[in-house]
């Protein structure tokens, strides 16, 4: 067993046995940020799973608000279980991941095109949400009701953290697994053809429509699973975030979008710890400039950077 | 409903075309010359919003000195975001540029609502100038800013006739049909109808048809 392998697998059972070592009153706080860290790389993986092969996404917060709101909108009307919820709002993604992705992919909107249509349909989806407002609260949001006890695999809530840690621990590993996979398999050398050069990859006997459909259909089918228990939803807001916590770690490397999630959710909480909310905007105005110096100095992130200069 | 109303969205709709005409001119001038997506660009007319505000209103200098002077800082900001941003990533990937200045429109409107919280600002004046029309407020860019770049590209990128009809086309579909149905209804009419446009006509609305 090489020593790589041997630290990856020290790091997991201490990540595994963290929810039990004593904390105190802290314990609750400190699991809440690692679920967000866990849950937040999960959804950068799939967004750069796309993103490397040169479909930057501005609209995966479409994806994400259509998966939460699905789930949310059964549960709370219907006292739909999540756990069937689920399947339907990854079928809601699916399905307009699909309506979107087969025209894409056929007339070939690719680069800055298919960074606007993104756009534009993240935008869609958070103002039909806003204009649903009669259902889905409009843009103050809504609730999630109780499931009226502290534990409830039902609803899917559970007033103990831990369980939501090793779900989120779970999710996290499993899209790792994925990216391995995609990296390995033939789609590796034919995806990056395509990021290259389209024709080029064609020649080839290439089936590019099918690849790139099925990247996006499997990043958008990714994260909603992941989603359980939303109370952050959809907008260009939540899709920058995501985009910046992948390109700030490296968009091009395997553990990227974990590092930089952690180091994004450490600057936002350090900072509502050091000045509250008297500084409103002050994390979002040094986001803004730490990604703007990334793209220019360090492009494949901190992470990709690090391993790049080891190499 | 009465048809006044209508009337009246009708006209709302050109007064907004003509502001977004505007914004489209700029932005296409810098897709046309520099081939790079400026996704900030409304983000720096929302500084220049600021400068006048400040001059005007804060300060008490006349109108029209506000406004030159708005035009100077315009002018510096633009050739500083040039040297210190675009610049360095002139030939990188363009998915590079598009983050960088994303990160710039980030940065200018966390910055604006860390400055002067989200408070809308306005000039008492009937002049058809933009900060007469409309006041404005840190998430003024984050409004317009995706709109004029899905006009620049509805009209063909770097074709200054193709983006002035197609202001005028998207603003009578926000104005008609935020009063028709709502507001929200009317932007995502708009940009349905620009996704759809992406598909059918990529070169935009004035390209000859393959």
């Amino acid at each position: 067993m090489s020593r790589g392998r041997l630290l990856a697998g020290a790091l997991l059972a201490l990540l595994l046995a963290a929810p039990f070592v004593p904390m105190g009153g802290m314990r609750q706080y400190a699991l809440h940020v690692a679920i967000q860290i866990f849950i937040w790389s999960f959804i950068g993986q799939a967004w750069s799973l796309m993103g490397r092969f040169g479909l930057v996404s501005l609209g995966h917060g479409a994806f994400l608000g259509v998966g939460a709101y699905t789930t949310t909108l059964l549960w709370n009307f219907y006292s739909l279980t999540p756990w069937i919820g689920a399947f339907l709002a990854v079928g809601a993604a699916v399905t307009i991941a699909v309506v979107l992705g087969i025209p894409c992919f056929r007339f070939r909107v690719i680069g800055h095109y298919f960074a606007l249509v993104t756009l534009a349909v993240g935008e869609v989806i958070r103002l039909l949400i806003v204009a649903e407002r009669d259902w889905t609260g409009g843009s103050l949001g809504l609730t999630l009701k109780t499931a009226g006890s502290d534990w409830s695999v039902y609803a899917i809530q559970f007033a103990d953290k831990r369980v939501f840690y090793y779900a989120s621990l779970a999710f996290f590993l499993a899209g790792l697994w994925i990216w391995d996979r995609v990296d390995r398999s033939m789609a590796r050398s034919a995806l990056e053809a395509i990021g290259e050069d389209e024709t080029a990859a064609a020649s080839v006997g290439i089936h590019v429509t099918r690849f790139k459909l099925g990247i996006t259909v499997a990043s958008a089918a990714a994260q909603y699973i992941s989603y359980v228990n939303p109370d952050t939803l959809s907008g260009i807001g939540v899709s920058l975030k995501i985009v910046f916590a992948v390109v700030l770690g490296g968009m091009y490397s395997l553990m990227g979008p974990l590092v930089g999630t952690a180091l994004t959710t450490a600057l936002a909480e350090g900072l509502r710890i050091a000045f509250g909310l008297k500084f409103l905007g002050m994390a979002e105005t040094i986001y803004g400039l730490l990604l703007i110096i990334f793209i220019i100095f360090l492009p494949s992130g901190i992470y990709g950077s690090i391993r790049r200069v080891r190499s | 409903m009465d048809p006044i109303f209508l009337v009246e969205a009708a006209i709302n709709g050109i007064l907004l075309g003509g502001v977004l005409a505007l914004l489209a001119l700029g932005l296409n001038l810098i897709f046309g010359v520099l081939d790079i997506v400026w996704i900030a660009y409304v983000d720096l007319v929302m500084l220049c919003m600021y400068a006048i505000y400040f001059f005007n209103v804060a300060f008490g200098w006349p109108i029209w000195a506000a406004g030159l002077v708005s035009l100077a800082a315009g002018t510096l900001l633009g050739v500083a975001v040039h040297l210190l941003i675009i610049s360095p990533i002139l030939t990188s990937a363009p998915i590079n540029q598009l983050l960088a200045t994303g990160g710039l429109l980030f940065f200018l409107q966390s910055a604006a609502t860390f400055l002067w919280t989200t408070d809308h600002k306005t000039v008492r004046l009937s002049l058809p100038l933009l900060i007469f029309q409309y006041s404005v407020h840190p998430f003024f860019g984050g409004q317009f800013g995706p709109l004029t770049f899905m006009i620049c590209v509805l009209g063909g990128l770097g074709n200054m006739v193709g983006a002035f009809i197609a202001s005028f086309i998207m603003s009578e579909i926000i104005a008609i049909g935020g009063v028709v149905i709502s507001t929200e209804m009317g932007y995502v009419i708009a940009f349905v109808i620009f996704i759809v446009m992406m598909f059918v006509r990529p070169g935009g609305i004035l390209a000859k048809r393959e």
